[in-house]
């Protein structure tokens, strides 16, 4: 089944802004424990966080980011459902938030507030919530077995008796069935033949029009492509920087960054919420789409299989483009540190991030759109801490598994059962 | 080149001769002036600049950022410090970091007075008390010792260069060498332990393309009217120094070890525990790898370091979570070998760590005494080195695809299962129960300036 993920925002009432920051942490405090919003309830929820921004142009707004499984009107419905009265304790701090506690009109009040998701980015694509927690049970009722297995003599006993007990446990039943496949059509939008098809049209549409007239077409591209460019170096060279500034003199003011990191590092997993201003003009806005648009194609179609380029540690993560293109909103639910996440990004990722934010104000100086940037490795930290906000209420349905924990147990229960030659054999049993 | 003329020697030696060391910190005395003291001290550092390979003693200081707040250093040109030194290694968000908890500690809380770590090394114990006396005379009136650590270094066996921690394993083997300095003592294991100079001195490029780490600066930059700094970089031929104490257990590593290897009628099995302990470490006591040498140990002591993991992926012969696989992956972080080393070199140290308390007679026989390692590390990043090695290697549940262990010797987090893999063909072996003997005391985050820095500090008609 697919992943799908919502970003929601509200207009928060300006006096109600503090109250709802407190309420939010006081739910975020101890998110496990919290009866408030009873994520567990959700049985298709991965993420969810509720974050305020609180200084864009059009005053405090709530961003409520969700990852899930299935359909977005599936998933509001079981949410209102279940979390009817803290849903309504949230959103009363709305300025045009009317619906009381009554789930249907609070699922239509939180379908309405739907914005557009530009990039919307799984690691374990196709994976339910349900499969993850199932194939970790599975892997901990082996791994419990294994514990009391005799010294084994040779991995095909191994492998038998591992079947062995897993037949024998009726409650494991269900791991004799493949996980669902994610097909190339589930991961195929209608928009990607659209643009391809309008690709080809723009490319190869003139040759209607004979050889010698597609030739003149080619040439036109070529020199409005050149145009274009050339207008990007110019905008690069003299775009303001963070580069312009000494690196001793960029770091984000101590108290900022102290608030961001108390939130942080409770858990093996963490959560990144920022906001750059885009940099103005239709220039900036059109390539940031583009280079969206793309990542998105490439996550989905390529970086689906628990690594986006040679990044493990994304289970999700999204950016979109907020407020009529102001601002770009980035929220990561990863594996580890932020010091480990950003350290990844520059030494595994940077070309693709660089492209993206380098169209956001202030962004350390780049070339030819990816080169640059990210490298400047300080100042680019630098930067993405002074772009952070706080992250008041953040949940994951399996805070101790890293992505490639969630991998490794697919694969244990996809070679289970079937057919293995001695070196897949060895392979398999190292899973454990 | 390193401007060796202004570098601490600490950063570039580890003073194997002088056996007796007291890391003596103090805090600056409410309302007095210290800058004549610093002044006249600055001249008694040993630099780096051609050791006296016949000198006694050699002594060493750094500053806490409440040193420097005490020092008088403008408040713009503090904020050019990292926001790490600044807060502080107990700070809460940074203690949730390290996974440590500062309420427990005995030095180092968020409200400490530490403010100079003044380092004391001699060849003989007298000479060092000697040392000891004649700085405190200087001190007097000035500043007040908070604490003192002892420490004497163990030779591994009465004819080894080598010493040993209290576990009992040799310790200090594995350095990085800093690029363009003294090239013909560089280790045989090639390239990926050559580490530009600028991850652990500021002033010089860096692992980022040779990139300059963040150095603190004057703000505004006119305040050196004696144009002691060069360029109004105050942290040129400095660097960062984090010191923890780190308290071990012996008896109780070892009872652990005794227990986890004991026949089921409780006869302890002493090979057995070797090898368990061995693979817990990553080396065997005597220094030898288990990565090279999974059986036995007895390796070659001059090219103990010499060797990767890259003939060991799967953790077969040295585990995967073994301390010394997390402290330093080498070329096996990452599935390509050189993005490995690439990566590793931005996360290593200078590691000038030293024994405190004496050694213990029998090691699994308690004696009341309280001994550890005075964990002393040089980078230039704190938060990219230090901060980032203990969160993401040596902390981590998730480290190398693992589920939920943590360093076996160091610990993790609060909650510590005491897992620990060991990898085999056909199938793991995994134990629990093994669990950390080594507990944080207290720590602390320190700027070791250069000498033209400390010079600057001293010079108090400045400010």
């Amino acid at each position: 089944m697919k992943q799908r993920g919502l970003t929601i925002i509200s207009q928060i009432n300006k006096e109600k802004v503090a109250p709802l920051d407190a309420l939010l942490r006081s739910i975020g405090d101890d998110v496990a424990k919290q009866t408030q919003i009873p994520f567990g309830n959700v049985p298709v929820l991965h993420f969810a966080s509720w974050v305020i921004f609180n200084d864009g142009a059009p005053g405090p707004q709530l961003i409520f980011e969700s990852n899930f499984d299935g359909t977005a009107a599936e998933f509001l419905q079981q949410l209102s459902q279940q979390a009817r009265n803290g849903l309504d304790q949230i959103y009363s701090h709305c300025s045009d938030y009317r619906a009381g506690s009554n789930s249907k009109s609070i699922c239509e009040y939180l379908q309405a507030h739907v914005v557009n998701t530009d990039t919307f980015y799984v690691s374990c694509g196709g994976c339910t919530l349900s499969q993850i927690l199932h194939d970790n049970q599975l892997r901990e009722r082996i791994e419990g077995f294994l514990g009391e297995l005799p010294v084994p003599n040779d991995a095909e006993t191994v492998r038998r008796k591992i079947q062995e007990f897993v037949s024998n446990d009726p409650t494991l039943a269900w791991s004799r069935q493949p996980a669902d496949p994610y097909t190339f059509l589930q991961r195929l939008r209608v928009r990607d033949v659209v643009i391809l098809s309008c690709i080809v049209a723009i490319l190869f549409g003139p040759l209607a029009f004979g050889w010698k007239s597609w030739g003149w077409w080619l040439v036109v591209l070529l020199v409005g492509l050149a145009g274009l460019y050339l207008i990007l170096r110019r905008k690069e060279a003299t775009d303001p920087s963070i580069s312009d500034i000494p690196v001793e003199d960029a770091q984000p003011a101590p108290a900022v960054v102290e608030r961001l990191a108390s939130r942080e590092n409770r858990r093996p997993q963490n959560h990144l919420f920022s906001i750059t201003t885009v940099k103005p003009g239709i220039f900036r806005f059109s390539l940031l789409k583009v280079v969206l648009a793309l990542i998105e194609f490439l996550g989905r179609m390529l970086y689906y299989k628990g690594s986006l380029g040679k990044i493990p540690s994304i289970h999700f993560a999204r950016w979109t483009i907020i407020d009529d293109g102001k601002y770009l909103l980035f929220l990561s639910n990863f594996d580890g540190s932020w010091e480990h996440y950003l350290g990844e990004f520059i030494d595994q990722a940077a070309s693709g991030l660089t492209a993206v934010w380098s169209n956001s104000v202030n962004f350390p100086r780049t070339w030819n759109l990816i080169e640059g940037g990210a490298m400047d490795e300080q100042r680019f930290k630098d930067y993405a801490r002074g772009m952070q906000l706080y992250t008041q209420l953040w949940y994951s349905a399996y805070p101790f598994l890293s992505v490639v924990n969630i991998e490794n147990n697919a694969a244990i229960r996809a070679g289970l059962w079937g057919p293995m030659d001695p070196e897949g054999l060895n392979a398999w049993l190292r899973r454990f | 080149m390193l401007e060796t003329r202004d570098i601490q020697g600490l950063v570039l030696s580890g003073y194997a001769k002088h056996r007796f060391a007291a890391f003596t910190f103090l805090t600056i005395r409410d309302g007095v002036e210290v800058e004549g003291w610093l002044a006249k001290l600055s001249e008694r550092i040993t630099g780096a600049e051609n050791f006296d390979r016949h000198r006694t003693t050699s002594i060493n200081i750094a500053f806490t950022y409440q040193g420097l707040v005490r020092l008088r250093l403008g408040s713009s040109t503090l904020l050019t410090f990292p926001l790490e030194f600044i807060e502080g290694m107990s700070n809460g968000a940074r203690a949730q970091l390290l996974g440590d908890d500062p309420d427990t500690w005995l030095w180092g809380k968020p409200d400490h007075r530490i403010h100079v770590l003044l380092m004391l090394f001699a060849t003989d114990a007298r000479t060092l008390s000697e040392l000891l006396g004649s700085e405190r005379r200087a001190q007097q009136g000035l500043l007040d010792e908070v604490l003192v650590i002892n420490s004497e270094t163990f030779p591994f066996s009465p004819d080894s260069k080598l010493n040993r921690e209290h576990f009992g394993f040799v310790d200090g083997l594995s350095q990085p060498d800093i690029a363009g300095y003294r090239p013909e003592r560089y280790g045989a294991n090639g390239p990926g332990n050559i580490i530009k100079p600028g991850e652990f001195i500021l002033g010089y490029g860096n692992e980022y393309f040779g990139q300059l780490t963040a150095s603190p600066h004057l703000r505004p930059p006119d305040t050196d009217p004696g144009a002691i700094l060069r360029g109004n970089d105050l942290g040129r031929n400095g660097t960062y120094l984090v010191v923890r104490q780190m308290e071990q257990d012996v008896p109780g590593f070892w009872n652990m070890i005794r227990a986890q290897c004991a026949r089921a009628d409780g006869t302890p099995e002493p090979l057995a525990e070797e090898a368990l302990a061995a693979k817990v470490i990553g080396r065997w006591r005597d220094g030898t790898p288990v990565a090279v040498s999974p059986d036995h140990n007895g390796g070659d002591p001059r090219s103990l370091n010499d060797f990767g993991f890259a003939g060991d992926p799967h953790g077969d012969k040295c585990p995967l979570g073994a301390h010394m696989r997390r402290a330093n992956p080498r070329e096996m972080l990452l599935a390509d070998k050189q993005e490995s080393i690439t990566t590793v070199k931005r996360h290593r140290m200078v590691r000038r760590g030293r024994p405190y308390g004496p050694l213990i007679a029998d090691r699994y026989t308690p004696d009341g005494h309280a001994r550890g390692l005075v964990f002393a590390t040089l980078n230039a990043n704190i938060e990219r080195q230090f901060e980032f090695l203990q969160q993401a290697w040596i902390s981590s549940p998730n480290f190398a695809g693992l589920y939920d262990e943590a360093d076996p010797m160091l610990g993790g987090r609060t909650q510590n299962p005491g897992g620990f893999t060991l990898p085999k063909c056909p199938i793991r072996q995994r134990r629990s129960g093994v669990l950390p003997h080594v507990t944080v005391k207290g720590g602390a985050y320190f700027f070791m300036p250069g000498l033209a820095g400390l010079r600057y500090m001293g010079a108090s008609s400045l400010r």
